[in-house]
């Protein structure tokens, strides 16, 4: 016998990010998912991030790594609400290990979340994990020609951080090029270029932020 | 108990041990959700054994259907889908154009629509992801 299907294969999980978005949304939590490749400067624009926003609004980070806990580590200092997941040997993030951690969190005391991805071009843009952004980080170090390489990743992005401007002159990466292709495959993609080690482009990355968290005004802003 | 231990109980950070079933790739996500939709479906038909099963899967998706048939032979060893041929169907990425409506092939991955050049386009083909149907007996 033919038995008829037609169900989309990842639909439990969507189900469970929306789920977790609900989560999310009922307590105003700003949620990004931040993505890149290994090394391209995720948990290094984190740490800039809380230098800069932690006063001004209160953010919690989901991390997720495949084995190790040192990205965790690095932000124990900052005194914020910081989970790790360890995926075990998982090269991406769904939505059932976010709903896991989301339950860990207290969201009531969260204005922004930020989720480090597994470093991964290919599998993280596959699954939805609850974010109201996906955010790629793509840094000079790399190729110009990864947009067309990993459409999928660019194209569900909202916004591109070229990072490692600060390297740019003694790299071989064309910034046009890299403009060209992500827009190529994406053509409302928002684009910023950084460096975390000059601080350039930071101030247009906090009100990327900003405009777009709430902050309630009871908190505390000191 | 996953290899690290919390540091401390009161500390700012906690340890969330997600063990997966040592997954590897998106491939074998997708080939476990698959089995499930599967068999869930084939049990509520009462059927015995799954032999083909077809897929549908778009072209931006990234799948490589040597991968997936190989994750899903991995995963369903031990079930009623053991052995089914997996029949992988790519589609490719199709765009519309919001201005003027036109529906195109998006080749290269190139968002711009080929009437009006316009680039506010959606795709309404490539990210399928789909279990269509399957032969049980």
């Amino acid at each position: 016998m033919k038995i008829k299907v037609m169900d989309d294969i990842l639909r439990a999980n969507d189900a469970i990010a929306r789920d977790n978005r609900n989560r999310l949304d009922e307590h105003g939590v700003f949620t990004i998912n931040l993505m890149s490749s290994p090394g391209a400067g995720k948990t290094t624009l984190i740490e800039k991030t809380l230098d800069r926003l932690g006063m001004r609004c209160r953010v919690g980070v989901i991390e997720g790594d495949i084995e190790t806990s040192r990205d965790a580590e690095r932000l124990e200092g900052y005194g914020i609400q910081v989970i790790q997941l360890q995926t075990g040997s998982s090269c991406h993030l769904d939505a059932n290990m976010v709903s896991q951690a989301l339950g860990e969190l207290d969201l009531k005391k969260l204005d922004l979340l930020i989720i480090e991805n597994v470093g991964n071009l290919v599998c993280p843009a596959e699954f939805k994990i609850g974010e109201d952004h996906k955010v790629v980080v793509l840094s000079v170090t790399e190729g110009d020609e990864k947009p067309l390489k990993y459409p999928l990743m660019f194209r569900e992005s909202s916004l591109l951080l070229i990072n490692k401007m600060d390297l740019v002159e003694h790299t071989n990466f064309n910034i046009q090029e890299a403009r060209q292709n992500a827009l190529k495959v994406n053509p409302q993609l928002e684009i910023i270029e950084i460096s975390c080690t000059d601080d350039q482009g930071l101030e247009e990355w906090d009100r990327w932020l900003l405009n777009r968290i709430t902050v309630p005004s009871d908190t505390p802003t000191t | 108990m996953g290899p690290l231990a919390p540091q401390s109980d009161n500390g700012p950070i906690r340890y969330t041990h997600y063990l997966t079933k040592g997954l590897i790739m998106h491939e074998m996500s997708i080939a476990q959700s698959l089995l499930d939709i599967v068999t869930s479906e084939a049990s509520r038909h009462n059927a015995k054994k799954v032999v083909r099963i077809r897929v549908r899967a778009g072209e931006l998706r990234g799948i490589v259907p040597a991968h997936l048939n190989h994750f899903f032979q991995f995963v369903s060893k031990d079930s009623i889908a053991a052995g089914a041929e997996l029949d992988i169907e790519i589609l490719p990425v199709k765009a519309r154009c919001n201005p003027c409506d036109t529906i195109f092939d998006v080749e290269d991955f190139n968002y711009q629509c080929p009437q009006c050049k316009d680039k506010d386009v959606e795709t309404v083909q490539g990210l399928e992801l789909m279990v269509q149907d399957f032969e049980a007996c």
